[in-house]
């Protein structure tokens, strides 16, 4: 007898992206487990699985940002993964106008806590668990690569999510856990609404970048831009001095 | 949410506007309580102004929120959101043995659009039009509640809803009862007509079959007037099938599609141009009882992705009309030598047979023949052919169906629509503000 395929663990199971990656995980036949904090609205991507996909998913409706219930989520997990092996996405994030965050400091570090703080407190009760030939997958942003006046609260947390990402990662390879970075460029989701510009061939389906994600997570890679082709456009905007950078439009 | 020009299948009118696609049920809640007046909207396959927005209103549209929430393979009743299009419902419930109750011609269209217009298919005269098999709905409403209604559930706001254009709430979700089907294939007899009343005498002869439908040539004129290829279908059962096709009865045969990359200039719709075209069609359709899979026979329009686009940057309108049986020969003749003395290009005019009418106040057919067709806008002469068409239809007792308008006036509406006061009652209980707003709702009276 085969042993039952490792469960998929999505984190902010609501997101767009996220609902792109359960799609294709449950096409392959993989238990999913989902958690999110709008109990309704997963309940309706949880049944929209079941029917057309024949998926096995099970649903947590709790807040996996919030650090009061981190412990006993980290917990619920651990027992719902019998050996420890499994594949964890964390999708959640948060995105406001600069102009907004530079008003409010609330709203600055709430996109510190969402996007940076709520994820490596979560991500160490995980790592604390997790067994060899485990992922643990983390949606990060390209704009983590450079801070830009258009978003820089933002991609500032996710530039520290992205170096306690790398850290965690150096700590984990010995126990045989793979942590993989993904970094989107611009997605179509409900988090960009409105802001992106309809048809451009820089914007992405939510679908394409679950391709991403998967493949990334299949090869164990370290970190991936995704789709692929922002590695090249990051790799310009890291490298123009600062003295154009500033002057730029970008 | 994003400023464009919007606009319906038909791309007339053209109108600036916001759209905004909300992806859970308290986005949509939060639109309907915010300051601007709501255009529901899904694949926007409308012809007219349906589902466009008033001046200073956004368009909030469903095609994010398209999860299938219960299927039971007992009864084909399958629980889902608005925004689930009819394609979705066909390629997850065809394999299993069950299709739509009923469909209009194209499948790219939102289950919430087939509520809000009522469509109705080839199979009217049997199956009557998709509200008939509509379980129940949930609604967003302008108080920011959520209402859910059926058939024994507050019926006058869901007769109200079905046809009701998007006026009485937003529809976020709707059980639906599919019917089992013994394959994804048509046993379809083809007969010629000579003429219009050899057409009505065809389809009128043939209320046994499932589904009826006439293509008519809508350029022919004088003894040709209303020629046709009349299309007599029923389910295909699974002896009728080549053994291929009786392996996998409910597969989904591949097709291509093609895509019309770019408008096409205006010269491409000449009469010449059209009227060779139907004639090719009449001389390539003769008699003949054939086997068709369930694309061909129910979509041969969705094998061309933006077909729309062969009417050029101008767009066009679609004119549909029914007439009731006493005064419809009469009143379609009239119909067909109007847009011929205007030279008005048409393809192929669609002629069907129309069962009796449903419960709903506002749902488009009664017991009749309708008659839909395209006519390129030509701007002025388009105008007064239509305002011609609307005069007709006033002469004979017809009327306009709401989802291919783009003109109708406020008087001609509420003498085709005698049961508008019925209609009102409900729009004043669950939308007294009139938050719920169109561009076709305001030029015809159903709102302010
Ligand atoms: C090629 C073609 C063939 C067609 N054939 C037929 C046919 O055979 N029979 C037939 O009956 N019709 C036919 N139609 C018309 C089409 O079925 C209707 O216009 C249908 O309503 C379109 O649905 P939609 O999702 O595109 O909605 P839209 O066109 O976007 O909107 C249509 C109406 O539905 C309302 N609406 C949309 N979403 C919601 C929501 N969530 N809540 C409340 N209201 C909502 C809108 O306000 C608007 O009034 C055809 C159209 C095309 C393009
Ligand atoms: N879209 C892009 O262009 C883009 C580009 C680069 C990186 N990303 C990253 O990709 C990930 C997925 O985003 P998406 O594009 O799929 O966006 P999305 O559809 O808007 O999803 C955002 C998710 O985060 C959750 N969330 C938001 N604010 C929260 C809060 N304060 N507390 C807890 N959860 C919260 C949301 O939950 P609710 O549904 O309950 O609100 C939802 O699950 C995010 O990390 C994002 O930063 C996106």
């Amino acid at each position: 007898m085969t042993p039952a395929p490792a469960p998929v663990i999505i984190l902010g199971a609501t997101s767009g992206i996220a609902r792109a990656c359960a799609e294709r995980w449950a096409e392959r036949g993989l238990p999913l487990v989902l958690v999110a904090r709008d109990g309704d609205e997963l309940a309706r991507i949880g049944a929209d699985l079941r029917v057309r996909r024949a998926a096995s998913v099970d649903l947590i409706a709790r807040d996996p940002a919030d650090a009061a219930q981190q412990g006993a989520l980290a917990e619920d997990l651990r027992t719902r993964v019998p050996g420890g092996r499994c594949t964890i996405l964390i999708a959640w994030g948060m995105l406001a106008p600069q102009a907004q965050a530079s008003a409010d400091p609330a709203l600055t570090a709430e996109l510190i806590r969402v996007n940076f703080t709520s994820v490596a407190t979560l991500g160490e009760r995980l790592a604390a668990w997790l067994a060899a030939g485990s992922v643990l997958c983390v949606i990060g942003s390209v704009a983590g690569d450079r801070g830009r006046a258009s978003n820089y609260a933002y991609g500032a947390a996710k530039a520290g999510l992205h170096a306690w990402l790398s850290g965690l990662r150096h700590r984990l390879f010995r126990a045989g856990v793979a942590v993989v970075t993904i970094k989107p460029g611009f997605t179509a989701t409900p988090m960009t609404a409105g802001m992106l510009k309809v048809g451009s061939p820089l914007v992405s389906s939510p679908d394409r970048v679950a391709r991403s994600i998967l493949r990334a997570c299949d090869r164990r890679v370290d970190e991936a831009y995704a789709p692929w082709f922002w590695w090249g456009i990051m790799a310009i905007i890291r490298s123009l001095p600062n003295a154009l950078f500033k002057r730029s439009q970008l | 949410m994003t400023g464009i020009d919007l606009a319906g299948w038909g791309r007339f009118p053209v109108v600036p506007g916001r759209e905004a696609a909300p992806a859970s049920w308290r986005a949509v809640q939060g639109l309907l309580t915010g300051s601007d007046p709501v255009a529901p909207r899904g694949l926007g396959r409308a012809y007219g102004d349906s589902a466009l927005p008033v001046a200073g209103g956004v368009a909030v549209t469903g095609t994010a929120l398209d999860r299938i929430l219960g299927f039971d393979p007992e009864t084909g009743v399958v629980d889902c959101e608005g925004g689930v299009s009819l394609d979705l419902l066909i390629t997850t419930f065809l394999p299993r043995g069950f299709f739509l109750p009923t469909t209009p011609g194209t499948r790219f269209v939102t289950v919430a659009g087939a509520i809000a217009a009522d469509v109705h298919g080839k199979d009217h005269h049997r199956a009557g039009s998709f509200g008939a098999h509509v379980l129940d709905l949930t609604l967003a409403t302008p108080d920011g509640g959520l209402v859910v209604c059926g058939p024994d559930r507050d019926p006058e706001l869901f007769h109200a809803t079905v046809g009701g254009m998007g006026l009485t709430g937003w529809i976020l979700r709707a059980s639906v009862r599919l019917k089992r089907v013994p394959s994804a294939f048509f046993r379809v007899r083809y007969r010629r007509a000579e003429s219009l009343a050899s057409a009505m005498a065809i389809l009128g002869g043939a209320e046994d079959a499932a589904y009826t439908v006439a293509w008519i040539d809508g350029l022919a004129q004088g003894r040709h007037l209303g020629r046709a290829v009349c299309m007599l279908g029923d389910d295909a059962e699974p002896v009728d099938l080549s053994p291929a096709q009786r392996d996998r009865p409910h597969h989904r045969p591949a097709r291509r599609t093609r895509t019309v990359p770019v408008d096409f200039p205006g010269w491409a719709l000449s009469p010449p141009t059209v009227r060779a075209f139907n004639g090719l069609y009449y001389a390539t359709h003769g008699d003949a009882d054939r086997i068709v899979d369930w694309e061909s026979f129910f979509y041969p329009l969705d094998a061309v992705r933006h077909w729309n686009r062969i009417y050029g940057r101008r767009g066009f309108a679609q004119f549909q009309a029914l007439f009731p049986d006493a005064s419809a020969e009469a009143g379609l003749a009239q119909v067909l030598e109007r847009i011929g003395a205007a030279g008005a290009a048409s393809f192929l005019a669609v002629l069907k047979r129309s069962g009796p009418a449903g419960p709903a106040p506002l749902s488009f057919l009664f017991r009749g023949w309708t008659l839909a067709l395209d006519l390129p806008n030509t701007g002025e002469p388009l105008v007064r052919l239509l305002a011609d068409l609307e005069g007709i239809l006033l002469r004979h007792g017809g009327r306009i169906y709401l989802a291919k308008d783009a003109v109708c006036t406020r008087d001609a509406f509420a003498t085709m629509y005698p049961r508008l006061a019925e209609w009102r009652a409900v729009k004043a209980r669950i939308d007294p503000r009139c938050r719920l707003r169109t561009r076709q709702s305001d030029r015809i009276g159903l709102t302010p």
